[in-house]
């Protein structure tokens, strides 16, 4: 008999049993699900809505969940799923495949490893680091990478989600407390974000915050999506945003308004400098013998010099001054003439008048004063998200935006600050590459034994933080580490130096190339070490796991396809669909998606709660996760390495490495034999750090779903958000460093916002300023601006059939009416983007939300939506600031996923035209 | 003097030194957890002439002197009359083995829980985390009552003979989630199905005592956690 619908219906909402799940995507959101499953196969998924209010007053997270997450079972069994490995049959990107067994997939990519190391040595296997994909997919590849003592290219060089404004000010980029903070706001700045399309588990506190009276401000070239959220819109002209902010901190000087004290403490304004020179008076200068790192200013109270405490941000009583010019006498008996980082600035800010910045940056002086005075008498958090890092001079509008919550006092109180992203602590994912064997008394052993290690750092430097000593000993893991900044991979294998080399496309303060900085700087040794593989070795085999480096390739998928693709005796790419990538590999790995494999999402402030998946069901076809991929290619090779005669050599490093033993060394002799024999120890580890309750282990997750964490552990990562963990209050950025006066770990111990580098001053940039954003692409009359869409985070869910139901279902641009209407354009037509980089094809929305002189095309599109197969990437060049080729300053240092050489991908001039 | 020794577990990849502990709190609860783990095991020789001889009780508040709270452990015995042969029939049949559809009272604790697998990896990821795997020579499932008490023992005795107050802390903290977690929640239907299972007042004393330790020692292990 037929079932009635009614039954069907209810058929169709029966299950058997629920378990959490969490999208270990790069949107971070760490959004708690529940997924609903029967027969083994997933029907749906909804937001569990399971975290508890944190602090009275101030609304929960819930249901913290998003359109994308709530229809990703559609993905499941979509057309694109890659259900068995392949290897390619004909031409690369030709679409040609054939079908093999994983047996003859592992032993072809272990033969190539094997080959490569011989040939070339282990630094030519190339990893593409990505944050997709959850810690179990990273831990995956990485511990595979460092058995091998293979290349992992640094993820935040290829993304390039790195502020390198906030690290320059802050010595570190993690500064985003928890995002329920936000409604201690009373002023909230969107400020080069759309957090409704990119935030949308979270924006809802804009929305409670207004309710309860915060005043919310847009700040945005187009009336972009989160204006309707603001009570104003602001329009800049595009990146222009740093002229915008200094000019609030010129009436914010001119009218007193700035918070004296907190500029005392916490910032380099007050320290001495030399008149001329600009340059920071330093230990050995006063005092013969004294550190290097030793600065000074001014006493108002004793009248003389003092030195600027290391150890403390705390005032203690001194007043030093902001205002003046002084003499003092050197260690050799001479006078210098000196001033404050402060007077250095006012003269700075003399060219930032609201009625000079005005026509620079679009925006009337009245609106420019007014808000200056509103950021000034209020809590003021600013919205940022990471589209800075994507301009040029990204870095100096970020620099711009810390001076002014500095002037202000706006950071280390709740509802203040500055909102990009936080890493929170996992400290059992830190542990984990340090163990040895599984177990609690191991990581007793480890955690002593880097506590020794700080200890023995801080018998060196008494006066460093936690926080500064824990940047010191990863600083020190770097060099025994696989990371390298992509930059010079880029350049010296991937066809960057002409492109990069251009000076019309760059910086114009100086006449040097870009190839003249690299090489000054590699010949400085500042990064020494570091630049793996060498312009002397090959790459030989690219392994490209969960990202997706054809479409998101600043430069165009050419500079990989031509350039990189033709060194390359292998390309593997372990992927759960079809990507642009895929297509272009030689061997196809089919991997587990999310709801197929258990997995922890990575750690950050912005839920500040473990993200958590079980398995609901097996995954697709033969596909596996990609710790069962890598633990049996680890078996492969071992297996393969005696045939081939390598079962020993030495790496990069001059280091013995064992092809041997690899097997039981990944496994830990079987102890980490599966996911969640993984997850356990890091779980228990991290709740023997202290960076999550009992309630955080593996089976109380499986219960509950999720646990707020309760520390920020013993790491750098972790510990750089100097915030206090309590359990019934919102988490805000750097409260340590106002509350407790505990120092910044930059090179002056405090915000810094001279930087007196030779470079900087070269680049007339020691201190925050405006610089137009150069003609990137050549001279052409529309700006291009960018961001995550609506509907996908990147590509992950472009192929979804429900997702693709809610918008065009096509790659699209936004063009303002204006411009629409004088190049003969109407909604819907086909339009060639072009500029002297490349050009592709692409619908056209004519709006009027849109700002003359802008285009926008949201990314995440695969390139083979387009006509052609070019994507959106083909018209950027992926410019790299050689400024941030600067290091071994202080702060200015490699960290991984921090300061180093980054690609801009937006801001860059295009035209358009009828295709 | 307390003489370590496991049964049911190993440790992984080595031998446990025998060392002599000090009498104190801590190596109280070690040694009641020694006591209760054989008293929920298949009885020898000797557990049978303590239960005839209505020893239990005594044994059992010898070894927590020392607690560091109020515990009446009470005490039973079996008929002297019963032969020991019988007297281990009655123990397999109310906890082990039963007659047809399994034991009236199982002494695996994964019984009692919705997914027996899930918390049997459960317990030997815990025990793994310590240091221990389940013993290839006494080959009980790790679910087991007489094992997870063992495991308490274990984890009692490890705090008590850390040089590092890190451990010690960490075995702590073991102890009450352990409890908490494993424990303590089934315990209670353990006696409750005992007590359905028209057997002797001895085995209901056997069960109650587990569960009224288990429970009282768990409150002391959250206080110690607290503090």
């Amino acid at each position: 008999m037929t079932p009635s619908a009614p039954s069907r219906y209810r058929e169709r909402w029966t299950w058997e049993k629920t378990t959490f799940a969490t999208h270990c995507l790069n949107c971070l959101a760490t959004c708690p699900y529940r997924v609903y499953s029967r027969d083994g196969q997933v029907l749906f998924e909804e937001p569990a809505a399971i975290f508890e209010q944190v602090e009275e007053g101030v609304p929960d997270m819930n249901p913290m969940a998003c359109q994308k997450g709530s229809a990703w079972s559609i993905q499941l069994d979509s057309p694109d799923r890659l259900l068995y490995p392949m290897r390619r049959k004909g031409e690369r990107g030709a679409g040609e495949w054939e079908r093999i067994s994983w047996d003859e997939a592992l032993t072809e990519v272990a033969d190539a490893l094997i080959e490569a190391i011989d040939l070339e040595g282990p630094e030519s296997i190339v990893f593409e680091e990505t944050v997709e994909g959850g810690l179990l997919t990273q831990a995956a590849y990485l511990r595979f990478a460092g058995l091998l003592g293979a290349t992992t290219l640094d993820a935040n060089g290829l993304i390039n989600d790195f502020p390198a404004g906030h690290h320059i000010t802050f010595g570190k980029f993690s500064c985003a407390s928890s995002v329920d903070d936000t409604f201690h706001a009373e002023l909230i700045l969107i400020w080069h974000s759309n957090p409704s399309y990119t935030s949308i588990p979270y924006a809802h506190y804009i929305t409670e915050a207004r309710y309860h009276g915060s005043q919310v401000v847009c700040i945005a070239p187009d009336y972009s999506p989160s204006a309707l959220m603001a009570d104003t819109y602001i329009s800049v002209r595009p990146a222009t945003d740093a002229a915008l902010a200094l000019a609030m901190c010129r009436v914010i000087v001119d009218e007193g308004l700035f918070n004296r004290a907190f500029i005392q403490s916490q910032t380099d304004l007050p320290l001495l400098v030399h008149r001329e020179s600009r340059r920071f008076l330093r230990g050995p200068e006063v005092t013969a013998g004294e550190r290097e790192d030793q600065f000074y200013w001014w006493d108002g109270t004793g009248g003389a010099i003092a030195d600027a405490p290391r150890g403390t941000l705390e005032l203690d009583g001194a007043d030093p001054a902001l205002e003046g010019t002084y003499t003092v006498t050197g260690a050799d008996g001479s006078a210098i003439e000196v001033t404050t980082v402060w007077e250095l600035l006012r003269e700075q800010l003399a060219d930032y008048s609201p009625e000079a910045a005005g026509p620079i940056c679009g925006v009337h002086p009245d609106a420019i004063r007014q808000l200056a005075r509103d950021v000034a008498s209020k809590r003021t958090k600013i919205i940022e998200g990471f589209n800075t890092p994507k301009y040029y001079h990204g870095d100096l509008m970020e620099r711009a935006m810390c001076l002014l919550l500095a002037l202000t006092g706006n950071w280390g109180r709740p509802g203040t600050g500055i909102q990009g992203l936080a890493l929170a602590g996992l400290d059992g994912y830190m542990l984990f590459g340090m163990k040895q064997k599984r177990g609690v008394a191991e990581t007793i052993r480890v955690m002593e034994g880097v506590e020794g290690a700080v200890e023995a750092l801080r018998s060196q430097d008494p006066e460093a933080s936690d926080e500064i000593l824990g940047y010191e000993l990863l600083q020190r893991g770097v060099a025994a580490g696989t990371a390298s900044p992509p930059a010079f991979f880029h350049f010296y294998h991937c066809g960057y130096k002409e492109t990069w080399n251009k000076k019309e496309w760059a910086d114009d303060t100086t006449d040097r190339s870009f190839e003249d900085y690299l090489s000054d700087a590699t010949r400085r040794g500042w990064w020494g070490g570091l630049v793996k593989p060498g312009p002397a070795t090959d790459p030989q085999v690219l392994f490209i796991v969960a990202t997706n480096p054809v479409r998101r390739q600043r430069g165009g998928s050419d500079t990989l396809l031509n350039h990189l693709w033709p060194k390359l005796e292998k390309v593997v790419v372990v992927e759960n669909r079809m990507s642009a990538t895929a297509l272009q590999a030689d061997i196809l790995l089919p991997a587990a998606m999310q709801y197929e494999r258990p997995n922890l999402q990575y750690a950050i402030t912005h839920s500040f709660h473990v993200g958590f998946s079980e398995q609901a069901r097996l995954p697709a076809g033969e596909a596996r996760t990609e710790w069962q991929i890598f633990k049996a290619l680890s078996a492969k090779v071992q297996e393969r390495a005696p045939e081939m005669g390598v079962n020993t050599y030495l790496d990069g490093r001059r280091q013995q490495r064992r092809l041997d033993t690899l097997a039981g060394a990944f496994t830990a002799n079987g102890a980490y034999d599966n996911e969640e024999s993984v997850m356990d120890e890091w779980l228990r580890d991290s709740i023997e750090a202290g960076t999550l309750p009992e309630s955080g282990s593996l089976g109380s997750l499986k219960e509950r779903g999720t646990a707020r964490f309760s520390g920020l552990g013993m790491f750098a990562p972790g510990l750089s958000l100097a915030a206090n963990v309590e359990p019934d209050r919102t988490v805000t950025a750097f409260e340590w460093h106002v509350n407790d006066g505990v120092p910044f770990p930059t090179l002056t111990r405090r915000a810094q916002f001279l930087i007196d580098h030779p470079w900087f001053a070269e680049a007339k940039e020691d201190l925050p300023c405006h610089k137009e954003n150069p003609f990137v692409g050549g001279h052409y009359p529309l700006l291009l601006t960018s961001g995550h869409s609506r509907w996908t985070i990147h590509a992950a869910s472009m192929g979804n059939e429900v997702m693709a139901g809610t918008h065009r279902g096509e790659p699209l641009a936004i063009l303002g009416t204006g411009e629409a209407r004088s190049r003969g354009i109407c909604d819907g037509d086909l339009v060639t983007v072009s500029n002297d980089r490349g050009s592709y094809q692409v619908r056209v929305r004519v709006s009027g939300r849109v700002r003359p002189g802008q285009l926008i095309v949201y990314n995440g599109w695969e390139p083979h939506m387009f006509p052609g197969w070019k994507g959106s990437n083909e018209v950027e060049p992926g410019m790299v600031k050689w400024l941030h080729l600067v290091s071994r300053y202080g702060h200015l240092r490699y960290l991984p996923f921090g300061w180093q050489p980054v690609p801009a991908d937006r801001a860059v001039f295009v035209e358009v035209s009828k295709a | 003097m307390f003489v370590y020794s496991l049964a049911g577990l190993q440790v992984d990849g080595g031998q446990l030194p025998e060392i002599e502990l000090p009498d104190n709190e801590t190596t109280a609860r070690t040694g009641v957890y020694q006591a209760l783990a054989r008293l929920l095991s298949v009885p020898d020789r000797d557990a049978y002439e303590a239960a005839a001889a209505g020893e239990w009780g005594a044994r059992l508040a010898a070894a927590g002197k020392l607690l560091g709270f109020q515990h009446d452990f009470g005490n039973a015995a079996i008929d002297p009359g019963i032969a020991e042969e019988d007297f281990q029939a009655e123990f397999l049949r109310v906890f082990e083995i039963g007659s047809g559809n399994g034991p009236a009272a199982p002494l695996y604790g994964g019984l009692y829980s919705p997914d027996r697998m899930q918390r049997l990896e459960e317990v030997v990821r815990f025990y793994e985390y310590f240091g221990l795997t389940t013993s290839a020579e006494d080959p009980r499932p790790a679910d087991h009552l007489a094992t997870e008490l063992e495991f308490m023992k274990y984890l009692t005795y490890k705090e008590a003979v850390s040089p590092s107050p890190r451990l010690q802390s960490s075995y702590r903290r073991a102890q009450h989630d352990f409890l908490d977690r494993q424990l303590v929640p089934w315990l209670p239907k353990l006696l409750e199905k005992t007590r359905e299972a028209a057997t002797w007042p001895y085995f209901e004393w056997v069960a109650g005592t587990a569960a009224a330790f288990v429970a009282a020692d768990a409150e002391y292990a959250a206080s110690a956690v607290a503090v």
